[in-house]
């Protein structure tokens, strides 16, 4: 059992320092990294994938991202969502609670033990 | 609950408590595409793909969540995994760049591979109306990508690994890694089809994955180990989940009687 282990933790290294070398030598390959670095951001802008791969490839490619098509995030819209999502939550785990909480499920209709 | 039995709670607890807490920020670092980037009927492609697996895996969780009522948390948890895992930032200072891991091939692997594309749909769904997270009009390539491949991908490879005589925590790490790498070969395809530069398929494919993968290789390393992390706890605890192999055939696929 602990050679498994250790194969296993050997073997998952490996895998990690391989990764990490790839890592550090495609990106000196990459070419829309390129781009970015003369875009003035710098690697360090921390930037999703998103921005750094998906935009700047489409743009690239002729083709810009829209905006969202439901702009949900315009003044207190967000709040107004989330507070909906807590009182429905809210409401459903009041109304199952004995079941969620105290009862569980009975064996006959679930076929498992409670929860 | 025995003090041995809690512990692996009590982690996936702390775990998921630092997701929600430090994971999500304001700006969303994401590898989705975004909205508009993908012409009308590429877009349309990719959503009538994307149904092609959406529709039997909501009739498996129907199915699924009839015999068993208690399935219900299993999917509930899945679906939360996918959602956090899938929105989390992670900076990668080799590339200067942030990514997330997917959480599918975790997700398949707890409840089976037709179901979690569903949990991927609603994640991504949410994701594009709430945190500007992907797209409403990407919503079926996203789907294809992180819920389809990952979920297939990630379930075969810890099958298959497990054939071999791999351990939990092995099958899991290539599941989660390789589950991850191709959901970004995934949406290399689907942008150098969709959105070609002129210079070709295969040279677009090539400056797409080179550009994903500085990022995505530590990336899917991480990935690997959480995923391994996280199956061997719920192995530890209810390795039933994870060995019955025919129940969780059964329970994936909406027209197989349960043994």
């Amino acid at each position: 059992m602990r050679t498994r282990k250790l194969v296993t933790f050997l073997f998952i290294a490996m895998i990690t320092i391989v990764s990490l070398y790839a890592s550090f030598h495609l990106r000196e390959r990459s070419t829309l990294h390129d781009g970015e670095d003369e875009g003035g951001e710098g690697a360090a802008s921390w930037a999703g994938m998103d921005e750094a791969v998906v935009e700047r490839y489409a743009t690239m490619s002729g083709r810009e991202a829209s905006g969202p098509l439901l702009p949900v995030e315009e003044g207190d819209l967000p709040l107004f969502l989330f507070c909906l999502a807590g009182l429905a939550g809210g409401f459903l785990a009041g109304y199952f609670w004995r079941m969620l909480i105290t009862e569980g499920i009975p064996s006959s209709r679930s076929g498992t033990r409670g929860t | 609950m025995g003090r041995n039995k809690r512990k692996p709670f009590a982690a996936l607890l702390a775990i998921s408590a630092f997701l929600v807490l430090w994971g999500p920020n304001e700006v969303a670092m994401a590898m989705h595409i975004s909205e508009g980037i993908l012409p009308a009927r590429w877009a349309a492609l990719w959503f009538a793909l994307s149904l092609l697996f959406l529709v039997p895996g909501s009739l498996a969780i129907v199915n699924a969540v009839s015999r068993d009522k208690a399935f219900v948390s299993r999917i509930a948890l899945a679906g939360a995994l996918v959602f956090v895992i899938s929105v989390l930032p992670i900076p990668v200072p080799v590339s200067g760049t942030c990514s997330h891991p997917c959480g599918t091939p975790l997700a398949s692997i707890l409840i089976g591979p037709l179901m979690s594309p569903v949990m991927g749909s609603i994640a991504l769904l949410l994701q594009a109306l709430l945190l500007g997270h992907g797209g409403l009009t990407t919503w079926g390539a996203n789907v294809f990508s992180m819920g389809v491949v990952g979920s297939m991908a990630g379930y075969a490879i810890y099958r298959v690994a497990r054939r071999w005589g791999g351990g939990v925590f092995l099958a899991g790490f290539l599941a989660g890694s390789l589950g991850d790498l191709l959901v970004y070969l995934t949406t290399a395809i689907q942008l150098a089809s969709g959105v070609p530069s002129g210079s070709g398929f295969l040279e677009d494919l090539g400056r797409i994955v080179i550009a994903f993968l500085p990022t995505q290789l530590p990336l899917a390393v991480i990935e690997g180990m959480l995923t391994g992390g996280i199956l061997t706890a719920v192995f530890r605890s209810r390795p039933e989940i994870l060995e019955s192999s025919p129940q969780g055939l059964s329970l994936s696929f909406p027209f197989v009687k349960r043994r």
